[in-house]
């Protein structure tokens, strides 16, 4: 069932058009993620959502009320029954923890606001913190707060503004992994922004990717990662190149020879074409990889050894494009020497060369 | 000194392992212990001797003539009758005045920060000229306006009203005129520097207006505070408003009877020192409490990198209009009348050659506290600089200045004024009646302030520029010459500058000090108020505004003129 219907809407701030008639729907019980560089309008969309801004265009419904629609009604934000956590926690700073979470609670008229924001706390894993001030707690402990805050008042819609962007990367992983199952585990809807793919893809149901106040792409986490719809939306979510590529007849010139076409090009047109891969694609020589996989034998240049964590990767120059690739520590050839590298034809993505942006339409988003 | 500049990195070290190395060494550690001597010989002449002397006079009446017998007498008669009288008026003085100032001061603030008002930026221009404004240049205006020779002597209605002018309701007004910028600026800091995101989330959570309402005043109430403290605490060290409203109409104030004190006959330093910390104890609290309640406030930025200002409110046509005339309204009525009140004095009926013959005083009296003004702001810079620098620098000495600057700025300039009476009228100390001791009065009670706005520049000079700059082949002469100059240099030349304003317009220290047939601006100014000469005393007060703000003018022009682009752009940070 849709929770929040989105259509055609626009918003431009002077001269600046930050959405272009955006429209999608989110479902009851989904995270669905955007994400998108800064200036894409995620920001915007959220804003609108959580009526800090009017339409100049379009509507939006939440369940079968309409909560803002271009010179119609509009639904002054307390009314919406919205929770929010904001990038910068936004929380009450002359406030304990607790009340921070236990005053919209009161508002609502709650007889036992303290102890569920007290029971909300625990949830979030800061039960002993309950009494204190912002002031004393760090960054993530903020940000649990203000997550317990969103969620005490079992919001019909979760809007989460980049939550993690300001904590560091253990935290972030952390703190994401907890907003997930708490958000799951109360069975609430959430909007969610971020420009961090690896955050979208590990957390939502369904992602959009934004850019230039435009939705390029709304689908599942996998279908994001397997078929980007343009090769923007390859590159935002971690796909390496381009390589120039020339298909022609059923075969591939690519930068390291003529090879078979993977049939996912069969779709395509003879002609230039713009060749992307994730890392995941690239094979050492000794992996297992399955026999019936079209596979391309390339060499790189081994620019240098990084040890990133527990782990080691290479930086190679496979064709101009520089990338880097995990590998077992003992395998890691020295810097200057060449490596033989498999690519998983099948896992590779193609674009005509100049791929305009596109706006996506209702049905193809619903 | 020079231990100030080599921890400054100004002074050039050596190398120990060689015999020269060792002798540079040696050299260079008896010129630090005796600029360590000449700053602390520094320390007790200008601040610690006149202070303790004098305020320590109040349980020992006879301490500086080496009688160390203690009493109690002079604090049993400062708490009765004229002193505990003065103490009371200055005490509710003060609280009304900070009671007035803060709505008005908060509203300024709120119309420039959060309301999309047409020409808000015209709010800080006149809060600016209004903080620069002399007190007893206000005060005076009044007295012109309330003159049977003023400009309302036409309306004889007008005039009587006026007559309320000279007394406690004038004091209250203006001294709320005079500390109004001090809130603004403290609630304009805290409007400008909240989150929007802590009201959106209280919508975004249903909290209703009046919730809403409830936390904003709650985010502002530290700067309410800290505003109210200010203008509560400069209303209680204010001596040129009482000193001209109030000794016209017989109301007095703590710090007049401390002058009166020292100024009658005869002298009474004792009663004059108990009447001071009797004053202290009303503006200490106030002081405290402004800094607890500033700590607090800094406890309470909880804010992450992305700070998105709140929207301003959009005001009708209606409410434009509204809020623009009461704002022409307070400024006609803060700067312009006043103003106004003397040119009418000033030329009244009176021809050319009669305002050309009564002028030589005049000027004698500008040019005395220009020249004054221009070497001690001078040595007011030089010493304030290694202070600040000093204080932006972690640890314990540090710490003990920032405190002592602190109390510094708490007291009132008569007190310190009648501190080097008392000093330096003593027959092992007889600078009492020259230029110097006024200049050294001028310089000690011009570094606090000074030194305070140094502060965040010097706090905001890395200390690894200056290393990267060494690192990178500078000398140090080369890394004082274009690191520290240029990122300074506007710093330095707007506090030099602001120093000399303040001491040319100073009254309590020139009052008490001036030497005899010299009196600076500010004594000329009250004397010839004192003896109803108020055509003089409204061409000094015009004449005296012209010639300083000319000055001040010229000097913007040199700097400018003379200084590399990029110094200028680096130093207005």
């Amino acid at each position: 069932m849709t929770l929040l219907h989105i259509d055609s809407a626009r918003k431009r701030f002077g001269g600046t058009t930050a959405l272009h008639d955006l429209s999608l729907q989110l479902q009851e019980g989904e995270i669905l993620c955007l994400l998108g560089p800064s200036g894409s309008g995620k920001t915007t969309l959220l804003r609108l959502v959580a009526g800090l801004e009017r339409l100049d265009g379009g509507s939006m419904r939440l369940g079968a009320t309409v909560i803002d629609a271009a010179g119609g009604p509009f639904l002054p934000p307390e009314q919406r029954q919205l929770g929010m956590v904001f990038q910068d926690y936004a929380l009450w700073p002359h406030l304990s923890a607790l009340d921070n979470v236990a005053l919209p609670l009161h508002r609502l008229g709650c007889d036992k606001s303290r102890e569920q924001a007290r029971a909300m706390l625990a949830d979030v894993g800061l039960a002993d913190l309950a009494e204190r001030h912002p002031h004393a707690l760090s960054g993530g402990q903020q940000q649990r707060v203000a997550l317990a805050r969103a969620l005490a008042v079992r919001p019909r819609l979760l809007l989460c503004d980049e939550p993690l962007s300001n904590l560091d990367a253990g935290l972030r992983e952390e703190l994401r992994d907890l907003i997930g199952s708490v958000v799951r585990e109360h069975g609430i809807s959430a909007l969610y922004i971020t420009h961090d793919h690896r955050e979208a893809l590990a957390l939502a149901d369904r992602v959009g990717v934004m850019a230039q106040g435009r939705l390029l792409q709304l689908s599942s986490p996998r279908a994001l990662l397997r078929q980007p719809s343009t090769d923007f939306v390859a590159r935002f979510t971690g796909a390496h190149g381009p390589w120039p590529a020339q298909l022609r007849a059923g075969r591939l010139h690519a930068p390291w020879g003529e090879v078979c076409a993977p049939p996912q090009c069969k779709a395509l047109a003879d002609g230039p074409l713009c060749l992307y891969l994730r890392t995941t694609a690239l094979h050492l020589p000794h992996a297992r990889v399955n026999q019936d996989a079209l596979l391309w034998p390339v060499q790189a240049r081994v620019l240098s050894h990084l040890t990133v964590g527990e782990h080691t990767e290479l930086r190679i120059d496979l064709h101009g494009v520089t990338l880097r690739l995990p590998v077992p520590d003992d395998l890691a050839p020295a810097a200057g020497n060449t490596v033989s590298l498999r690519i998983a034809a099948e896992q590779t993505l193609f674009y005509p060369t100049m791929t305009p942006t596109r706006k996506t339409t209702t049905e193809e988003l619903t | 000194m020079i231990a100030l500049l080599q921890a400054m990195n100004w002074l050039p070290g050596a190398d120990a392992s060689t015999a020269a190395g060792r002798r540079a060494a040696g050299l260079r550690h008896w010129v630090s212990r005796l600029g360590l001597l000449l700053a602390a010989a520094v320390f007790i002449a200008l601040w610690a001797y006149p202070l303790l002397g004098f305020l320590l006079s109040a349980w020992v009446p006879h301490l500086l003539q080496g009688d160390l017998r203690p009493t109690l007498a002079p604090l049993r008669h400062a708490v009765q009758g004229y002193e505990l009288h003065a103490l009371f008026n200055s005490l509710w003085v003060a609280l009304t005045v900070g009671t007035l100032a803060l709505p008005f001061g908060l509203w300024l603030a709120w119309l420039r920060e959060r309301t999309d008002l047409h020409g808000r930026g015209w709010i800080e221009a006149g809060v600016w000229l209004l903080l620069i404004f002399p007190d007893f240049f206000l005060a005076s205006g009044w007295m012109l306006l309330a003159a049977p020779i003023g400009p309302l002597a036409a309306w004889p209605a007008a005039l009587h009203a006026a007559q309320w002018l000279l007394g406690p309701v004038g004091i209250v007004i203006t001294l709320a005129l005079k500390v109004v910028p001090y809130v603004f600026l403290v609630a304009q800091g805290s409007l400008r520097h909240t989150s929007a995101a802590q009201q959106e989330a209280a919508r975004v959570h249903g909290l209703s207006r009046l919730w809403r309402l409830r936390l904003g005043l709650n985010a502002l109430l530290p700067a309410l505070a800290a505003g109210f403290a200010i203008a509560y605490a400069e209303s209680l060290r204010n001596f040129a408003v009482v000193a001209t409203l109030g000794a016209s109409s017989g109301f007095t104030m703590g710090t007049y009877a401390i002058y009166q004190a020292v100024n009658g006959m005869p002298l009474n330093f004792p009663l004059a020192a108990a009447t001071s910390w009797l004053l202290l104890g009303l503006v200490i609290p106030a002081l405290i409490l402004q800094h607890r309640v500033g700590q607090r406030a800094s406890q309470h930025q909880t804010l992450g990198a992305k700070h998105r200002p709140a929207a301003r409110v959009r005001l009708r046509a209606s409410h434009q209009l509204l809020h623009g005339v009461l704002l022409i309204a307070l400024g006609l009525f803060a700067l312009a009348l006043p103003t106004f009140a003397a040119l009418g004095v000033a030329w009244p009926k009176a021809g050319w050659m009669q305002i050309a013959a009564s002028l030589p005083p005049l000027l004698a009296a500008i040019g005395y506290s220009l020249q004054l003004a221009l070497v001690a702001a001078s040595l007011t810079v030089g010493i304030a600089l290694p202070i600040a620098w000093l204080i932006a620098r972690p640890g314990r000495v540090g710490r003990l200045l920032d405190v002592a600057l602190l109390a510094m700025m708490a007291l009132p300039l008569i007190v310190l004024a009648a501190a080097y009476l008392q000093a330096y009228n003593q027959p092992y100390a007889p600078l009492y009646g020259g230029s110097l001791l006024l200049g050294m009065a001028y310089v000690a009670l011009a570094v606090p302030a000074t030194s305070r706005v140094l502060m965040g520049p010097v706090a905001q000079l890395h200390r690894s520029l200056a290393d990267a700059a060494r690192v990178h082949g500078l000398s140090r002469w080369q890394t004082l010459r274009h690191i520290h100059l240029p990122l300074l240099s506007g710093a330095l030349f707007y506090g030099w500058l602001l120093a000399v304003l303040s001491i040319a317009f100073e009254l309590p220290a020139s009052e008490l000090l001036y030497p005899a047939g010299h009196p600076p601006l500010a004594v000329a100014l009250l004397q010839y108020a004192g003896g109803f000469q108020l055509h003089q005393q409204a061409r000094l007060q015009v004449l005296g505004m012209a010639v300083l703000l000319a000055f001040a003018l010229l000097a913007r022009w040199v700097y400018q003129r003379f200084t590399p682009v990029a110094w200028r752009q680096l130093g207005a940070h």
